[in-house]
């Protein structure tokens, strides 16, 4: 589904991301944590194709990660995601979907709107949201689009307790659909859960990967006391 | 959908929602309706019996050209050259459209927006252009002149920005300098005047500026050489356009710092928190220290100081003092090679109105007013006018020691004026903390206002009264005592509107201890 082979990432004299390797599977959610700084959002970037890459490949689908094949094959929730001032909520979705070129989504983004609680607000202009609601309605639209993976961008933040569960439960209802979910976040409990596989990175590295359980191993530890072991 | 077709419509939904918010919230007209009645105002107070002498549109097309120019090289400077907004970045720039499609509809865009705003300036010259014996189609030339200028501007700039991520920023600045700026100086030398250089049809050799000033003045007089450089100027767009057009495809990341910062600065724009500072950080990574004795609103002077010496020489001066000095020094020195007529006295009385009335057209968002938005200024347990003081301290402090700088050249060659200088020195620091203080007071009124940038305006003009009315009552007493006892007037004016400006300082102390205890952040 995503791999990512010996990615590298550079700013002048600054490496954000050092030789990074990892796959991502069918059905698979994967969460990547780490610090401030890790670089974390400059992996996520470079994978949907927003930061040129300095060496490396990725392949999404088996197709380089910016070509517009690719893009027809996921989709990006960012970290602060900005919507369009004087677009309506129902507006952004429209627009999407012709971008996407989906057909007969309607019914499915009336489904997304009433779990995220922004029916009534389907009219409303994105200047008038808060921005927990752009946060929701960034969320909404990529989720229309259905594709085979979803990068998301430190998605919790910003959300209300419900809208976060029921994100929660939108990872696992994609999982179980088949398709690929990688999320960047430092809020470790709220990936502890879901997460098939853990990625943790420092200073531009994975330095430990695996599934929760076996990188506990033996030990009764949080996720939180395993990170703060690997990063410290 | 067509890819074109799905951009154009998410626009014209975009203005559409534009205008139907005015039904909505009727508000939101009323910087509208000034800007209609201002324009037509402003339209009809020119007479068509007015008449511009050919000269007079040279200077001013070329004004026009050069402060455009500017701006464009100032924001890629400033690393805010781009033709999207953050929306375009989370959602254009990863769906499975050509980015080659996203940026040459984008660039169309913003050279259409400039266009429309240059359409505008051209309605509201039509008068003056007509009175001066230009017909309707000529008044076209000028606004294509305007246009390939336009449209010749924004993907230099593109360039530019995207070069300046990948080579030495500074030196790309430089070269669009050399390129674009410099030779406007070959005409000026050649005539050995500036207002003679500007005239000179030589000026319209001058690649862009120059093409577009001798396209604009066909209006005029069709040259022969308009149709030179009209092929001069296409060819420029065409070329530069498919240099753009074979490097697109790799243009994301190269906008997204841009994209990033011109969005902060719209945000900070519309919520009047924008500022010019040249930021030079002489002592970025020196430990600075400073004595810790302040306490409670004195917090915020210590806190000045240290950003003020972080920034600058030393948290007294810095770059603006250096600027003082040489405008007092340039205006004795231009005085002595005659270029103007004025006694000096008089000079540095227009000087000093200059520099202020440029002080309150872009004061509005400099520091200090900010500090209303922190909750901690609020917080802070001390009285209010106590600490908009000390938000205020250091600005005053470093203008007192400017304007000395100033007027201390003036004074020693002037001697005989030696008072009036100083009166002079007194009024302007007098005239400067009123506009400070009606900074934060225009804050503490309009501060629920969701786009500063559309009433800027309105303010300006609210804060231009509150500035010239004691400065007016001044004058009045002044010309009253000067029927009485008989004195120079003019250092009676200067002593009338430092007493008038301290008396409104108290009133809007008083007010602003009221309005800031109501803000709710």
């Amino acid at each position: 589904m995503l791999k990512v082979t010996n990615l590298t990432k550079k700013y002048k004299n600054f490496t954000a991301v050092d030789n990074v390797s990892f796959q991502i599977n069918k059905g698979e959610i994967v969460g990547l944590i780490g610090p401030n700084g890790a670089g974390k959002s400059t992996t996520i970037k470079s994978i949907v194709g927003l930061l040129r890459i300095t060496s490396g490949t990725i392949l999404i689908n088996g197709k380089i990660n910016d070509s517009i094949d690719a893009k027809k094959d996921f989709a990006y929730i960012p970290e602060f995601p900005k919507l369009y001032d004087n677009l309506s909520v129902w507006e952004h979705i429209e627009f999407i979907a012709q971008a996407y070129k989906i057909e007969n989504y309607e019914n499915q983004a009336i489904k997304y709107l009433e779990k995220y609680d922004m029916l009534d607000k389907k009219n409303k202009l994105a200047s008038d949201l808060s921005k927990g609601m752009q946060q929701k309605v960034s969320i909404i639209c990529n989720l229309i689009i259905d594709p085979e993976i979803f990068f998301f961008d430190e998605p919790m933040i910003g959300l209300d307790p419900k809208a976060i569960k029921e994100t929660k439960n939108i990872f696992l209802y994609l999982k179980n659909k088949g398709k690929s979910v990688f999320i960047s976040t430092h809020l470790l409990d709220s990936i502890e859960k879901i997460c098939d596989t853990i990625l943790i990175m420092k200073d531009g590295k994975i330095i430990t990967r695996g599934s929760i359980e076996e990188l506990k191993g033996a030990k009764k530890i949080t996720l939180e006391d395993l990170f703060l072991e690997a990063t410290e | 959908m067509n890819e074109l077709k799905i951009l154009i419509n998410k626009d014209i939904n975009q203005i559409k929602n534009y205008f139907r918010e005015f039904k909505e919230n009727k508000k939101k007209m009323l910087p509208i309706l000034f800007y209609i009645l201002w324009f037509i105002f402003m339209l009809n107070s020119q007479s068509e019996t007015n008449y511009y002498s050919i000269n007079y549109f040279k200077n001013l097309s070329f004004a026009i050209l050069s402060v455009l120019l500017i701006i464009s090289i100032t924001n890629v400077y400033f690393e805010r050259t781009s033709y999207f907004n953050m929306a375009d970045v989370n959602f254009l720039f990863t769906a499975p459209i050509s980015p080659k499609t996203i940026l040459l509809y984008s660039i169309f865009k913003t050279s259409w927006k400039q266009l429309l705003a240059a359409l505008f300036m051209f309605i509201f010259l039509s008068p003056s252009l007509i009175s001066s014996g230009i017909l309707f189609p000529e008044i076209l030339l000028g606004v294509m002149g305007y246009a390939l200028f336009i449209f010749s501007l924004e993907p230099i700039c593109f360039i530019a920005s995207k070069l300046g991520k990948k080579y030495n920023l500074k030196a790309i600045i430089l070269i669009l300098l050399l390129f674009l700026i410099l030779p406007i100086t070959i005409p000026m030398i050649i005539e050995k005047s500036i207002i003679k250089g500007i005239q000179s049809d030589l000026m319209n050799f001058i690649p862009l500026i120059g093409w577009s000033r001798g396209i604009f003045m066909s209006m005029f007089k069709i040259s022969s050489n308009l149709f030179i450089f009209i092929f001069l100027q296409l060819s420029f767009i065409l070329i530069i356009n498919l240099y753009i057009l074979k490097t697109a495809s790799n243009y994301f990341e190269d906008m997204l710092s841009s994209t990033e910062n011109k969005s902060k600065y719209i945000e900070n724009k519309k919520r009047g928190k924008s500022k010019f500072k040249l930021k030079i950080n002489f002592n970025k990574n020196k430990k600075i220290s400073l004595k810790k004795n302040y306490y409670g609103s004195k917090a915020f002077h210590f806190k000045n100081k240290l950003i003020s010496y972080r920034n600058d020489f030393h948290y007294l001066f810095g770059i603006e003092t250096l600027g003082f000095f040489i405008l007092g020094i340039g205006a004795i020195i231009i005085r002595n090679i005659k270029f103007y007529d004025y006694s000096l006295i008089t000079f540095f009385t227009y000087l000093t109105i200059i520099i202020l009335y440029i002080y309150t057209l872009f004061s509005i968002n400099t520091n200090g007013q900010e500090e209303l938005d922190m909750p901690f200024f609020y917080l802070i347990p001390d009285s209010n006018i106590k600490k908009i003081i000390s938000v205020n301290q250091l600005p005053v402090e470093r203008m007192i020691l400017n304007s000395l700088i100033l007027f201390i050249v003036p004074s020693i060659v002037d001697f005989k004026n030696i008072l009036a200088y100083f009166l002079m020195f007194i009024m302007f620091n007098s005239i400067y903390i009123v506009i400070k203080f009606s900074n934060i007071l225009i804050r503490s009124i309009f501060r629920k206002e969701v786009d500063f940038t559309l009433m800027l305006p309105i303010i300006k003009i609210f804060q231009l009264f509150l500035i010239a009315i004691p400065s007016l009552i001044g004058v009045i007493i002044a010309s009253l005592v000067n029927n009485i006892i008989n004195f120079d007037l003019q250092i009676i004016i200067f002593i009338s509107i430092f007493l008038s400006n301290i008396s409104i300082l108290l009133i809007q102390l008083l007010l602003m201890d009221l309005i800031i205890s109501r803000i709710e952040i």
